[in-house]
């Protein structure tokens, strides 16, 4: 049985909104320092979907994709997910190791590349969240999976055992140069989380 | 030759990239180890200057990168070692000064920022 439509209201999703907006500013510095190039961000959309929905987000349960996840510990226990689009993905680990893809494959240094930059932007999203709220958000050591958006799922579902309904997504488009990089971030908390997140923010 | 440098991160990117920052600066990086348990055999093998240690890495013979700066600090309490961890991780750096980490760097940084770190380690 899936989800229902999540309850929340008009200065909720604004408030969010505006926590997104620094959260992904964070990100892009953080990105930018990592790179020690400029990275500029477009402004992040949010949206709120059930669990089940996500891989329609990035293209489709068969779209293949690159995720790091990481699972959250602390207050507000839950899921962090980060997906690019297969090209995306490839676009961001030449962008970072300096060197383009041969056949389209993922090296090992590309893989923990990205991982990295999965990593960075997690914590700056976190540390974000983890201010208007104050609430304790410690990330796991990331995992890194490519694979169809629908399998990706699934690991979070079944390999973690994560209980959740809802996912928070924040859509950003990270530029360097000409080079576009397109990810997608969820947040998906546990059952509970995400109440207290709102109610912490006082909306 | 610089000073001997061992660069501890499960992530190979990252040991890369640290290894390049110090490499530029005439650190000579004499080894690598990807989890705590070959940090602590490599210090042993190796006896380097200074460790650059990732805070967060998965256990391996039950040793993180914490449990790895305690068994280091065990074998040799002069040893140098420079956390690095991410944003977020205030916690996890105090128990790893409180172990014997003498500094940190924080994810992401400006190569300047590693080699001033690294500076102040080995000068303490």
């Amino acid at each position: 049985m899936g989800a229902g439509p999540i309850n929340i209201n008009d200065v909720q999703k604004d408030i969010l909104q505006e926590i997104a907006n620094i959260c992904a500013g964070n990100a892009a510095t953080s990105l930018s320092q990592l790179l020690n190039k400029k990275i500029e961000m477009n402004l992040p959309r949010i949206h709120f979907i059930p669990v089940e929905k996500v891989p329609e987000v990035v293209g489709g349960a068969d779209k293949l994709v690159v995720a790091v996840v990481l699972q959250i510990l602390g207050d507000a226990p839950g899921v962090n997910l980060l997906v690019f689009p297969q090209e995306d993905a490839r676009i961001l680990a030449g962008i970072l190791t300096g060197k383009a893809s041969i056949n389209g494959v993922f090296t090992e240094m590309d893989q923990s590349a990205i991982k990295e930059a999965g990593t960075i932007l997690s914590a700056a999203y976190l540390t974000t969240l983890s201010s208007f709220t104050n609430f304790g958000l410690v990330p796991s050591t990331p995992t890194i999976i490519i694979d169809m958006a629908g399998a990706i799922i699934d690991y979070i579902l079944i390999e973690l055992s994560a209980v959740m309904e809802y996912a928070l997504v924040i859509d950003s488009e990270f530029v360097e140069a000409q080079k576009k990089v397109k990810g997608h971030f969820f947040l998906l908390p546990n059952a509970g989380s995400f109440e207290a997140i709102l109610k912490a923010i006082g909306a | 030759m610089g000073a001997k440098v061992l660069v501890v991160d499960d992530a190979v990117f990252m040991r890369k990239m640290i290894g390049d920052i110090l490499k530029k600066e005439g650190y000579e990086v004499i080894g690598e180890a990807e989890n705590g348990k070959e940090a602590v055999d490599k210090y042993t093998e190796f006896k380097p200057d200074l460790v650059t240690m990732d805070i967060v890495m998965p256990r391996v013979g039950d040793i993180d990168g914490i449990g790895a700066v305690k068994q280091i600090m065990e074998k040799d309490s002069r040893a140098k070692i420079l956390m690095v961890s991410a944003m977020g991780q205030h916690a996890l750096v105090v128990e790893a000064i409180q172990a014997g980490a003498k500094d940190f760097v924080t994810k992401p940084f400006q190569p300047s920022r590693v080699i001033e770190a690294a500076k102040r380690v080995l000068e303490s």
